[in-house]
């Protein structure tokens, strides 16, 4: 800066030099003392144009003159620091909340996984599944057998390299060596090609191969994630050698991976990975051998890295080449009609893998992406505040811009300095949004979170999120700041110079702040009509009827793997028999059962086969449960046919099973049931006989149709089961202890891993819901706040202009309440076109997103209506207020005003 | 301020060549440049003065001249301007650009 101001100074004195001698020249023509100085200025021009020109000669560098401008930015903002502090403020929230919503929209949606060239990974399907299903694949499929797995690894000649996981967490225990009590670890079983595939190097240690993935149970070993590592052992480098064991199988550590590899889920972080290959031995064993043998069992994700110049759709049509061979193998040589017509439609559509995969991302994408849409209308409306305040204080610096535009300033530079300002003030709140948004971000995470720690999602401001946060505010403050500028620089000067006050066409200044004031209306009419929606939605998903009875159940997870019994070990049975029993002695039980899943925590999908019937149209997926013979009473699910399970019903017994009332009408149609036998094969039809109809209800969604279901008990179906349900009444505090204590009298090794209650677990379904209810209600009062703010900044303006008017009115014998109504009367056809712009735009918003809202009709009249009126309340108080500081004017002061 | 009818406008970037032909000579002031084109024009061109500082200044950034302050003999503090080895060559090239000019415009103005 001190380069400038030298040079500046050495101007000025050369100008200086040349106007006394100039002078004395004139004098010494002739010219009189007093006029020579007229004389040398006339000589020489435009003094302040010619300097600003000769200024630009010196080629500043733009720092230079960017300083300048701001330097004069910051003492305008020091001059009124009530305005700078409002719009600083309201952008900060603007800024803020947009960039918290990108930053979590970027960790979940956009970022891509911390691997080599993740733009090569490609997905096959969309991994939109997770879970288990035996069906032959007749649609875009999700989940692939292992057995196809090699096949695409043996066969294909576009992949430099294939990998598969297991869709489905081992949420395991493990004792480490060394260590006397067990620990519960996030585990996911993935094939040995998993880190080379990915280009993962670990730390430590080393990684598992594909040659350590071939033989079932043959390689224990296991790759420990940095964050394990860190947490667990502090980053001891001699853990690696080291032994876990979980289950019966003793592990050996062999690697570490990076920090910031969280495996290929977006919103999970496993602490170890071991090869599919031991997937019978690792706890609950999905499908035991059969996982890694049997071409119907599907229950992998497959990721593959295409090869240099191979792009996804020749990819795609190898893939689906080696798909199609799979299952006419699979299908045998006298395939039925049906199974053809699938094998046709089946497919598997490639999708890029390189953002790895997420449920929360499809949990949450269409959430996050209507909260940026809402959050950016927010930020539209503070631009609309801070335009309107700038066009009013632009009017009171008209004098001084109308002086500085004759002696000689460009119309450009004055815009580029006002410029200079409103960027500034954007700048200043990015950064405070910047902050906000850092604590913003953390809370939104808890949000979304259901489990008792937040999801592992890194949302703090990366590259991406600063340049988004930068480009938004630089954007923001040109968005606001250019009209005012253009308006406050297009000056008639002669008419400024003589008034300065009211002379800028005032109408089309006017004009700009009203159509400003309509904006705002329509905009935060918009949000909160949205706002309104969400929340009914959320109200009526709240009271769906789940068909089960939520209230006074406690969900206890039980770690039974950890015994070490094998899946299929018959004193599983008498193990959970037991418990059963002594936690229904427990007093304030009423009746407990265990399951394998309750509400909204998977499926397991079967194709049924009703014996000696044909199969209804479509063979609707059954959804199964394996349960005990408490199960329909904890739930509080009737039985409306029949009977439920019995402690009669047991291993040696005839297999029996109750269906639910849909699966009843879809697969049994006219007549009862009871006594029909179903299986999940045509050879198999006689397996199940019906022995009871229990009623309809949710199994993993509150939006769900109403599905086919069947329900076993667990003395006939033997396997790991991790969840208890209890039944209680009275104080639940009471009963978990006691609960506790009759587990350890069963057997003491038993762990509990958790206790909720079922509500909160039905709670959890609705968090994408809630989030974005309670998110979008915040937005639409945050923009009713701005637009209220803009009008009543709006009115106090013109009822400062209009003091003298108004006085005179009074004086003249208008009543107060004539005044208020003279001014609130303006703002009136304002607010009305807003709604008028703003109402309509909701609806049709509505009805192009109707498949958010839930249980409401295509126009929701109660929200319209909430909406309008709480629009138009605010805006008649944030009106009323000026109008009646202006009715309060002493008519004599106000005569006097101007 | 009326213009005097003997008076013409200077053309678009000829302004240059003046300053640089008027250093040929001496190192010189800003006033003292002025004064010297209007006086060796026979006062017919006008040059506002304050014209001459951007282009001074412009000429000083791209190395044709250079500037120091000196005390004139009448004892005034003045910054003086003179020409350098680059500014030498740019004027040859100007001055051939100038009479081609002034050639090509006196064919068309008066064809042969």
């Amino acid at each position: 800066m001190w380069r400038w101001k030298k040079r500046d100074q050495d101007l000025e004195r050369e100008i200086r030099a040349h106007m006394e001698l100039e002078e004395e020249e004139q004098r010494n023509a002739g010219v009189t003392p007093d006029e020579a100085p007229y004389a040398a200025r006339r000589a020489f021009g435009n003094v302040t144009l010619f300097k600003e020109v000769t200024r630009e000669m010196w080629g500043w560098t733009s720092l230079e003159r960017l300083g300048q401008d701001l330097r004069y930015a910051v003492r305008m903002m020091k001059n009124s620091p009530g305005f700078t502090l409002v719009a600083v403020l309201s952008l900060a929230l603007g800024i803020g909340g947009n960039t918290a919503i990108f930053s979590l929209m970027n960790a979940v949606m956009l970022r891509s996984l911390p691997v080599q060239e993740p733009d090569r990974l490609v997905l096959f399907g969309a991994g939109r599944a997770v879970g288990i299903t035996d069906s032959l694949p007749d649609k875009s499929w999700q989940l692939f057998a292992y057995p196809f797995y090699r096949e695409v690894q043996r066969k294909n000649q576009v992949f430099s390299g294939v990998t598969a996981m297991m869709s489905l967490p081992n949420d395991v225990r493990t004792v480490v060596q060394g260590a006397r009590a067990s620990e519960p670890v996030h585990t996911r079983l993935v094939s040995g090609t998993y880190f080379s595939v990915l280009g993962v190097t670990p730390v430590a240690g080393r990684t598992f191969t594909d040659a350590e993935d071939q033989t079932p149970g043959a390689n224990p070993v296991a790759v420990m994630s940095h964050s394990w590592w860190q947490r667990r052992f502090g980053r001891d480098p001699s853990v690696v050698g080291k032994t876990l064991t979980i289950g019966s199988t003793v592990y050996k550590i062999i690697g570490v991976t990076p920090p910031e590899f969280f495996g290929t889920t977006v919103g999970e972080s496993p602490d170890l990975w071991i090869p599919l290959a031991m997937n019978g031995q690792v706890p609950p064993g999905w499908g035991g051998e059969k996982a890694t043998r049997d071409p119907s069992f599907q229950s992998l994700y497959i990721l593959a890295r295409l090869r240099p110049g191979v792009g996804a759709a020749q990819a795609g049509s190898q893939v689906n080449l080696i798909f199609k061979q799979s299952l006419h193998q699979r299908v045998g040589s006298h395939p039925s009609e049906e199974e053809l017509r699938g094998i046709r439609r089946a497919l598997i559509e490639i999708t890029p893998g390189g953002r790895g995969l997420s449920e929360i991302r499809q949990q949450f994408s269409m959430s996050l992406r209507l909260l940026m849409a809402a959050v950016s209308l927010v930020l539209l409306i503070a631009c609309a505040n801070i335009a309107n305040l700038l066009l009013a204080r632009a009017a009171s610096r008209q004098k001084e811009i109308a002086v500085r535009l004759s002696i000689g300033a460009s119309r450009l530079r004055l815009i580029r300095q006002m410029l200079t300002e409103s960027v500034l003030l954007a700048v200043l709140g990015g950064v405070v949004g910047v902050a906000f948004a850092g604590w913003a971000g953390q809370f939104l995470v808890w949000m979304v979170s259901t489990g008792a720690e937040p999801l592992p999602l890194r949302v703090a401001p990366d590259a991406p999120v600063l340049i988004f946060t930068t480009l938004l505010a630089v954007a923001t403050g040109i968005l606001f700041g250019l009209a005012p500028a253009l308006r406050a620089t297009r000056v008639e000067l002669s008419s400024s110079l003589k008034e300065g006050r009211s002379s800028v066409s005032a109408r089309s200044r006017n004009m700009l702040a009203r159509a400003l004031i309509v904006s705002q209306v329509a905009l935060s009419a918009v949000l909160l009509i949205g706002a309104g929606l969400f929340v009914r939605s959320l109200v009526n998903l709240r009271n769906v009827d789940t068909g089960f009875n939520k209230e006074n159940v406690l969900l206890v997870g039980v770690d039974v793997p950890s015994l070490g019994y094998e899946g299929d070990d018959p004193r599983l049975t008498s193990l959970y028999r037991q418990v059963e029993q002594r936690v229904n002695n427990v007093p304030g039980v009423r009746s407990t059962s265990f399951s394998f899943f309750t509400f909204q925590e998977g499926a397991w999908t079967m194709v049924a086969h009703p014996q000696g019937r044909t199969p209804p149209v479509n063979q609707p997926e059954v959804h199964n449960n394996v349960v005990g013979p408490g199960f329909f009473a904890t739930m509080g699910l009737p039985i409306t046919l029949g009977r439920g399970f019995g402690l009669n019903d047991t291993a040696t017994s005839p297999k029996v099973a109750v269906i639910n009332e849909t699966m009843a009408r879809r697969y049994f149609p006219g007549g009862s049931p009871i006594g029909l036998h179903f299986g999940f094969s045509q050879e198999h039809s006689g397996d199940f006989e019906v022995v009871g109809v229990v009623k309809d209800a949710k199994y993993e969604s509150l939006r769900e149709r109403p599905t086919p279901m069947a329900f076993y008990p667990y003395a006939q179906r033997v396997q790991y089961l991790g969840e208890l349900s209890v039944r209680y009444a009275g104080d639940p505090h009471a009963i978990v202890p006691a609960i506790r204590r009759a587990f350890a009298e069963v057997n003491g090794n038993l762990p509990i891993t958790g206790v909720r209650t079922l509500a909160e677990q039905v709670d959890n379904a609705l968090v994408g819901e809630k989030l974005i209810a309670r998110l979008s209600s915040f937005f639409g009062l945050l923009a009713l706040l701005l637009a209220s703010i803009g009008i009543y900044g709006v009115l106090s303006y013109a009822v400062a202009r209009r003091t003298s008017e108004l006085g005179l009115r009074m004086a003249l014998g208008a009543p107060r309440s004539n005044v208020v109504w003279l001014v609130m009367r303006d703002v009136l056809p304002l607010v009305t076109i807003g709604l008028a712009i703003g109402v309509p735009a909701a609806v049709s918003l509505e009805r192009l997103a109707s498949g958010l809202f839930y249980g409401l009709s295509d126009i929701d009249p109660l929200s319209i209506a909430a909406g309008i009126g709480i629009l138009a309340v605010v805006a008649g108080v944030a009106a009323y207020l000026p109008a009646r500081r202006a009715s309060l004017v002493d008519p004599s002061t106000a005569l006097r005003y101007e | 301020m009326a213009k005097e009818p003997n008076r013409v406008e200077l053309l678009q970037g000829t302004l240059d060549m003046l300053i640089l032909r008027t250093l040929l000579f001496a190192p010189m002031h800003g006033h003292g440049i002025a004064k010297h084109i209007q006086r060796t024009s026979d006062e017919a061109l006008q040059v506002e003065h304050g014209s001459l500082y951007p282009a001074l200044h412009r000429l000083e950034r791209q190395g044709w001249i250079a500037s120091r302050w000196e005390t004139t003999e009448r004892g005034r503090e003045m910054k003086f301007y003179r020409l350098t080895a680059a500014g030498r060559k740019q004027l040859t090239i100007e001055e051939s650009k100038w009479k081609q000019l002034a050639r090509a415009i006196g064919r068309v103005m008066r064809p042969a």
